[in-house]
């Protein structure tokens, strides 16, 4: 860039679909109408574990009203699923593998009806034994889940990934202090408020769906294997999302195929909504670990060896979980220089709930690992928290744990992490809280029993899919003969604000104001496969091709105000008024004195003239990340985004209870296209992160989950969400459109571990196993004393 | 089969419904009168995605019979906006991007707008008090706080 100032871009300006959203007007999958339309419901397994017998159906078959019944048997094309390996059946077939599988769906006039018919459906198992901890699943005798092994599995582990650098036993052996520990992130279930839904219309050839979903392709590929037919003849159109987080990423592939399945054979309109207990009880988690974590040390402080081991339950299905493992392999050690490292990781099949996508991929599991590792060391060194960091972060020209050379990014985390610590005041609280705490202990007098603590974490995040691949995408842009500027990709919004921001590029890049921008909500027969809406790579990859196609778009018309200024380069101003101009590209002009300039071209006349030349203005943006280096070598990640998140709690020594009272989050996002909306996926995230770490908890017995609701999954309230400090670091990214990184998976990733820190503070000992709920903290503090 | 007739008055508008008795008000507002800005996220009370005003005060549309409501006053999302209009939280909640993904923001907005009713110029924790029933997975509620807030300063932010 050249420094000429921005237009659009870096601007809080409103969200393309505020309005929509504020007056009821948004149109969500369920607020969708057909003529004709029937209700689908499935019956999920009654075990864990077990083989299908018999599946009785009359009964339920004969209520009026009801359409028919579907099982496996019904299934034209692959009864199977599966973004990575097709393990997952559509319909379970002669065994269930956990509590989740879908055994038969009922379709029928109504909603009341499905439900009626799905408790009639009788079917004999003969229940085999299950395995659900994946320690023992290991184990050689232990019962397999997909005995065949034909999903490259060995047994019950689905896989393993590892690497070693430098020497990591002469590391330890050089090592002045070793710590060594284990510990226990748990589930996290999504708890999007919208549950998943579709709709699926058919006339017996070709299949529509409409769905929350944030992979629209994914689905297509589905939906196409699972019927047999064509992707030519399948249509999948995204509707506005309810949340999503990674549990909408994969999980409606499943869920529209068997709707869509429906709809095809019986050429009706088919909707299917998810119940709550449904959605909780069938789709993805986010991954539980098991991670020891061994971290070696000089006096002084510095980081010689670390050795990680991750175990993780995968669950029934892979999902995404292979990539998942990739993403905590290479983030395992956390941000640190450390010479000597090793991580192992297995991903091992149980009889459990699936695990697969959940903002942050393995990011917060690790780094609840790494960064309660670092305050356990700087606690035995009697060292502060942040010196230890700031010793020992990886950083520009360094090379990162796992061994990339950070030749492209790397000054954002110092940043982060000292204007988080200034702006929390994190010399003077770490004191002050300590103080408290030591008359705490000695004051009989006082009615509460309290302790304080502050406490941080920092975290490195791989923006985007990992190499060697390089992550890729496209993106069109057409101006219209009135200057409106539409944008097809395959992007989804999710409420992250991915259309507001997209719009923002492609406006700066065109040179108007944000209205004048549409992006369509994808559509798979009409944009092209941008690759899934995760990885935090909307902004910085479909934004990147989205700002291409608009270059592309808009080049004709820069060529023509070129020659009508007789210039070789122009820009845009946009007036007071929002007539957007352009001007030579030197020309000292400021927007407030544009009506007085002489050299200037009305946009609209440009745009009219074009098309009276009959020109071009469409453009076809197409960009891939940089992963590949010329010398053959690849970047895990073509770059990173950085973060440091400092908590403030009080704990309750007698109940165990912890209050979050303050969040100061910095992350780096390259730069905010829109400040606000990056600051809304901070809050946001932080305080997802911070339920992680503190509240969230999946209570699970033999496979099956306890707590299936709202009510007794408890995810944070306004009353115990905190008051945050968004801080926007911005270092610039020489790919990412006008320097900006991905925000959305970051802004979470940090946040359970620097609670958690707060809470070791406060407490003066480490809460290891999550969430810190009154029982874990009070345990912990109990088998201390 | 046992239906009601029964009349109900949404936005300021009456309509004649016939449903069965154990119909909610939920039901009948977004599958037989098309208001589907009121959400629904659970079916069981759990969420507030539902919430409407009944007699300008919060209700969850999905733990009420239509039949109890009978001649009472429904307000929903689509009735907020006066004639076009944004009611101030409504503005405030665009203006501070209190909504990302959008399905809490009906029964947030109007459990917002019951609540400055009665407490015009409230704290911010008496804010964090009067939503904590509704549920939010996104924004991390502090945008939603700050937007109640800033509604309550300008005039007419406690309007029903
Ligand atoms: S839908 Fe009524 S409370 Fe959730
Ligand atoms: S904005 Fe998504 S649930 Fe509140």
């Amino acid at each position: 860039m050249t420094g000429e100032e921005l237009l659009v871009v870096g601007k809080p300006l409103r969200r393309v679909d505020a309005l929509d959203k504020v007056t009821g007007q948004g149109i969500y999958t369920g607020d969708l109408k057909f003529p004709d339309m029937l209700h689908a419901k499935v019956k999920r397994s009654e075990h864990a574990h077990a083989r299908i017998l018999r599946i009785e159906t009359s009964e339920a078959e004969s209520l009026p009203g009801v359409i028919r019944i579907f099982t496996s048997k019904d299934v034209p094309g692959e009864n199977n699923v599966g973004v990575i390996v097709p393990d997952q059946p559509v319909f379970a077939e002669d065994t269930v593998r956990h509590y989740g599988d879908a055994v038969a769906m009922v379709v029928a006039e109504s909603e009341d009806l499905v439900r009626k018919a799905v408790d009639l459906i009788k079917v004999d198992y003969d229940v085999m034994p299950g395995v659900f901890d994946p320690e023992e699943a290991m184990l050689p005798n232990s019962p397999l889940v997909h005995p065949d092994g034909k999903y490259g599995n060995e047994g019950n582990v689905l896989s393993k990934m590892g690497y070693e650098k430098g020497d990591v036993e002469k590391g330890f052996r050089d090592a002045d202090i070793i710590v060594e520990e284990e510990y226990r992130p748990g589930y996290q279930e999504h708890a999007f408020i919208e549950t998943e839904r579709c709709i699926a219309t058919s006339d017996g050839r070709n299949v529509t769906v409409y769905g929350s979903l944030q992979c629209p392709f994914y689905v297509r590929d589905a939906v196409a294997g699972a019927l047999g037919i064509p992707r030519a003849r399948i249509r999948i159109i995204q509707t506005a999302i309810g949340g999503a987080f990674g549990g909408k990423e994969d999980v409606p592939s499943e869920l529209c195929a068997r709707a869509a399945l429906a709809a095809y054979i019986l050429r009706r309109p088919v909707r299917k909504i998810r119940s709550r207990e449904d959605s909780i009880v069938m789709h993805t988690k986010r991954h539980p670990m098991i991670i020891r974590h061994r971290l070696g040390a000089t006096r002084e402080g510095e980081l010689v060896a670390a050795r990680v081991e991750i175990i993780s339950d995968q669950g029934a299905y892979c999902s995404v979980g292979k990539y998942v493992q990739k993403r905590a392999m290479v983030h395992a050690c956390g941000a640190y220089d450390i010479p000597n490292s090793k991580v192992d990781t297995s991903f091992v099949y149980t009889n459990n709930i699936l695990t697969g996508a959940f903002r942050g991929f393995g990011g917060p599991q690790v780094a609840v690992a790494s960064e309660l590792q670092m305050d356990e060391l700087a606690r035995r060194l009697g060292m502060d928290p942040l010196k230890l960091r700031l010793k020992n972060i990886v950083e520009k020209g360094g090379i990162t744990a796992k061994g990339q050379n950070l030749d492209n990014c790397g000054k954002g985390l110092r940043e982060c992490i000292e204007k988080a610590a200034n702006v929390s005041q994190w010399d003077e609280k770490r004191d002050a809280y300590e103080k408290f705490n030591e008359k705490m202990k000695h004051s009989s007098t006082g009615t509460l029993n309290i302790r304080k603590g502050i406490g941080m974490s920092s975290i490195m995040y791989g923006v985007a899919l990992g190499g060697p691949t390089p992550d890729s995408a496209t993106s069109t842009c057409q101006i219209t003969e009135d200057g409106s500027v539409i944008i097809t990709t395959g992007g989804t919004e999710m409420g992250q604000g991915a259309k507001t921001v997209l719009s923002q590029i492609a406006a700066e890049a065109v040179g108007v104001p944000l209205h004048y921008v549409t992006i369509l909500d994808a559509d798979t027969s009409i944009v092209q496969n941008s690759g899934p809406s995760v990885a935090s790579r909307i902004t910085p990859v479909i934004g990147e091709a989205t700002r291409r196609g608009a270059k592309e778009a808009v080049s004709e018309i820069s060529n023509l105000a070129c020659k009508l200024l007789g210039v070789n380069r122009v820009r845009s101003v946009i007036a007071p008024d929002g007539t957007p101009f352009s001007v030579p590209a030197d020309a000292m002009v400021k927007k407030a004195d544009i009506d007085k300039f002489p050299d200037k071209v009305d946009y609209h006349e440009l745009v009219r003239s074009c098309y009276g030349e009959a020109k071009l203005l469409l453009g076809v943006g197409f960009c891939s990340t940089p992963t590949l280096l010329e010398n053959g070598e690849y970047r895990d990640y073509y770059t990173y985004s950085f973060a440091c998140h400092i908590a403030e709690v009080e704990v309750d020594m007698d109940t165990g209870r912890v209050m979050v009272k303050k969040l100061t989050c910095a992350n780096d996002v390259g730069k905010a296209i829109n400040p606000q909306t990056v600051e809304g996926q901070i809050e946001g995230g932080a305080v997802q992160g911070m339920g992680y770490g503190l509240m969230e908890e999946l209570v699970t017995l033999n496979g099956r989950i306890l707590n299936p609701s709202l009510v007794d999954y408890h995810i944070p309230t306004s009353l115990d969400a905190p008051q945050i400090t968004p801080l926007i670091i911005e270092e610039h990214d020489s790919f990412g459109p006008y320097g900006a990184k991905g925000i959305g998976e970051p802004s979470l990733i940090p946040t359970p571990a620097a609670v958690l820190n707060a809470v070791g503070h406060a407490i003066g000992l480490a809460v290891r196993k999550t969430p810190a709920s009154p029982e874990n903290v009070w345990r912990a503090i109990r088998d201390h004393r | 089969m046992g239906d009601r007739s029964i009349k109900l008055i949404v936005n300021g508008y009456s309509y004649n419904v016939s449903v069965p008795a154990e119909t909610t008000l939920l039901e009948v507002l977004r599958e037989e009168l098309q208001l589907t800005g009121t959400k629904f996220g659970c079916d069981t009370g759990e969420c507030g995605a539902c919430t409407v005003l009944i007699d300008g005060r919060p209700f969850r549309s999905c733990m009420t019979l239509a039949v109890e409501v009978e001649g009472k006053r429904i307000t929903t999302i689509e009735g907020l906006a006066n004639g076009g209009e944004l009611h101030p939280v409504q503005k405030k909640f665009v203006e501070l991007q209190a909504i990302q993904c959008g399905f809490c923001s009906p029964g947030m907005i109007l459990t917002a707008v019951a609540f400055l009713g009665e407490n015009p110029k409230p704290t911010r924790q008496e804010v964090r008090r009067a939503i904590s029933g509704n549920i939010c997975r996104c924004t991390g509620y502090q945008k939603i706080v700050e937007a109640v807030i800033a509604a309550s300063k300008i005039n007419g932010g406690g309007r029903k």
